[in-house]
């Protein structure tokens, strides 16, 4: 029964099926994109192995990692207050 | 019993030394300019320390560092920048009340994200565009993207010609252009983009062609 009230509800406001739909949208969207940091992790990674920047690619990484954690955040954040 | 065939010893190769002149030359003038120490953004070294890479010989030495002049990012950085701008005048010009705050809060942060990584991967894009010339070959680090890596080298011996071009108004004001190195190799040409100091790279690629 009260599973049939929130369907209802729903179908009743046409406009919180179209917000439903884009944090859907946000929430896949961002899970696919925590990938990215994770390449450019390994690529900066390899490029330091192969070039021997091990001086230089420091502040890169810190950079990336940096990077990585604020995609996780942004993740968890639509998550949560979508 | 004696040996009936003993086979040759193979003889240990051995890095083609540069005679005293050439290095007189090399390390004399312009060249010593440019600087031995490698900074993060350096864009030219030559003879730099703290620097290797990965099947380097041990009797292989680095003589020029280079990638291209970091008036090259300007595009790209600009454009950052633009991007960056575009929420605070969207804002102030059109109305978004009818999208939710948590929806504005959240797409704002995205769009600043996807800004960052455009502007994070166009930089690393820069950063590991490096030539390298040791006393042995040229060694050519190409990323046309983040998802891709190319990287070409050839021996010395196998350089057929080298030229130097500089066109255009910000590259003859800054003193950027391309380096050309023919080969006999697999790879016909091997480019250097929009290094600083084309001509004199080219001399000194074609002083240590010469010497081989």
């Amino acid at each position: 029964m009260e599973n049939f009230t929130f369907v209802s509800h729903f179908l009743e406001n046409p406009n919180l099926v179209l917000w439903l739909v884009v944090k859907i949208l946000f929430v896949i969207g961002l899970a696919l994109y925590l990938v990215f940091p994770i390449l450019v992790l390994r690529q900066i990674k390899a490029f330091g192995r192969i070039l021997g920047f091990y001086v230089f690619d420091l502040p890169l990484r810190i950079i990336a990692w940096t990077y990585l954690v604020v995609a996780v955040l942004a993740f968890l954040l639509a998550l949560i207050i979508l | 019993m004696p040996d009936v065939f003993v086979a040759k010893k193979e003889k240990s190769k051995s890095a083609k030394i540069i005679s005293p002149k050439l290095e007189n030359k090399l390390e004399s003038g312009k060249a010593k300019a440019w600087g031995q120490e490698l900074r993060f953004l350096s864009t030219i070294a030559f003879r730099p320390t703290h620097l290797s890479f990965e099947d380097q010989d041990s009797d292989e030495k680095i003589i020029i560092f280079t990638r291209p002049h970091l008036i090259t990012n300007l595009k790209w950085f600009l454009l950052v920048i633009l991007l960056a701008l575009v929420p605070l005048f969207a804002f102030k010009l059109l109305d978004f009340s009818f999208i939710p705050f948590n929806f504005r809060f959240v797409g704002l942060l995205i769009w600043y994200l996807l800004t960052f990584t455009f502007g994070f991967e166009r930089f690393l894009v820069w950063f590991f565009n490096v030539e390298i010339v040791t006393n042995k070959r040229i060694l050519d680090v190409n990323i046309p993207n983040i998802l891709f890596r190319d990287i070409t080298q050839t021996p010395l011996e196998k350089i057929q010609d080298v030229t130097a071009e500089t066109a255009g108004f910000m590259r003859s004001l800054l003193a950027f252009g391309d380096v050309r190195v023919q080969t006999a190799g697999s790879v016909p040409e091997i480019k250097f983009e929009a290094v600083p100091h084309p001509n004199k790279i080219s001399q000194v690629l074609n002083d240590l062609w010469r010497e081989i």
